[in-house]
């Protein structure tokens, strides 16, 4: 008799530990933040203020890379008739003016980054709240991004019936009220 | 007695356990399972030939532009200012004309290998799904993104690395 309560207690005490490890089951959690950054309504403005600037800057480079060709048609025009410094100045003035192109390109297209950045900044900070709420409540101990900016796959597949439960795409754009 | 309770706790433990299975997430590689598979090989060597194709009409648009460039250096020096700027108006417009050919044949050769690839990928994914079904996985990761950005750095069970399986469903 007092073995079979040993054993009880041994059994008990085996399933007590075997629960609390279950209690730490791995929740794994997806969901495609593109999608959901799509239908937020802010997202149309946004996309349009982004798009604006770009073809602000991109008229800016235009313009540049214009007057660079001028310069360098104009040069042309007259190196048949100028002295050899002069020709060396004007050359040095071509480089500098290509320099100046090549940094103002590079500067314009860090400048839209930074404001696209800026701009996006509020949304995506909606959305991590979202995510983390919606994490939360249904006790997710990590939520996956289904794929790269680049477009690549990071999930390649989800049995339906995982998907079912744990694509947390509609929840969060619920959290969201979209 | 004690083997009615062992049996017991058995089968409790066994339906606690069952009812809350871990996650299982395999892996593969979809773009090493591309490299191997021989219709992809033949599919590179179209879009190859495609390419060849392309860049030898580009190269006759390329020398007709540098012609009219080399013809106005030429004649430049006997030419009014109307008519330089008339003569530079046209070369520019040809540039542009090149710059935009040669966009659209990119583009257009990009298109094409999607094309092909398209299939191949749908194969590709089906046999994913076929073997993670067959093994219970809940979910299969990407090992790597296509510029070989790594995602999984480590696992310590390799077998839930399906990528040979999946050439193997694939052959």
């Amino acid at each position: 008799m007092v073995k079979t309560i040993k054993l009880g207690f041994f059994l008990l005490f085996i399933g007590l530990f075997m629960a609390e490890a279950n209690a730490q089951e791995l929740k794994v959690g997806y969901l495609d933040p593109q999608l959901v950054l799509e239908r937020m309504p802010e997202m149309a403005a946004v996309q349009m203020r982004i798009k604006n600037f770009r073809d602000r800057k991109g008229a800016e480079i235009q313009q540049k890379e214009a007057a660079f060709v001028q310069a360098q048609n104009d040069f042309q025009q007259r190196s048949g008739v100028i002295s050899e410094t002069a020709r060396q100045e004007g050359q040095a003035a071509l480089a500098r003016q290509y320099q100046d192109l090549q940094t103002a390109t590079s500067t314009a297209q860090q400048e839209i980054n930074q404001r696209t950045n800026e701009l996006l900044g509020p949304l995506l900070t909606q959305l991590r709240q979202a995510i983390d709420a919606v994490a939360a409540r249904e006790g997710l101990s990590y939520v996956l991004n289904t794929t790269t900016s680049s477009g690549d796959q990071i999930i390649l597949y989800v049995a339906q019936d995982y998907a079912n439960k744990y694509d947390i795409t509609d929840e969060v754009m619920q959290q969201l009220g979209i | 007695m004690t083997k009615k309770l062992i049996l017991t706790c058995i089968l409790f433990f066994g339906v606690v356990q069952i009812g809350m299975a871990q996650v299982k997430i395999g892996y593969a590689n979809p773009q090493a399972i591309l490299d191997s598979l021989p219709e992809v090989k033949v599919i590179e060597n179209q879009i190859v030939a495609l390419l060849e194709a392309k860049d030898s009409d580009l190269a006759i648009k390329a020398d007709s532009l540098q012609q009219m460039i080399d013809t106005y250096e030429q004649i430049r020096g006997t030419l009014n200012d109307q008519a330089r700027q008339s003569r530079e108006a046209q070369i520019l417009q040809k540039e542009q004309e090149f710059n935009t050919a040669r966009e659209s044949s990119l583009a257009e050769v990009q298109q094409r290998q999607n094309a092909l690839l398209a299939p191949v990928r749908a194969k590709i994914a089906e046999a994913i799904k076929t073997v993670a079904d067959e093994m219970g996985l809940d979910m299969v990761l990407n090992e790597e993104t296509s510029q070989r950005s790594i995602i999984i750095f480590y696992s310590s069970d390799s077998s839930l690395n399906i990528t040979e399986k999946v050439l193997e469903k694939l052959k």
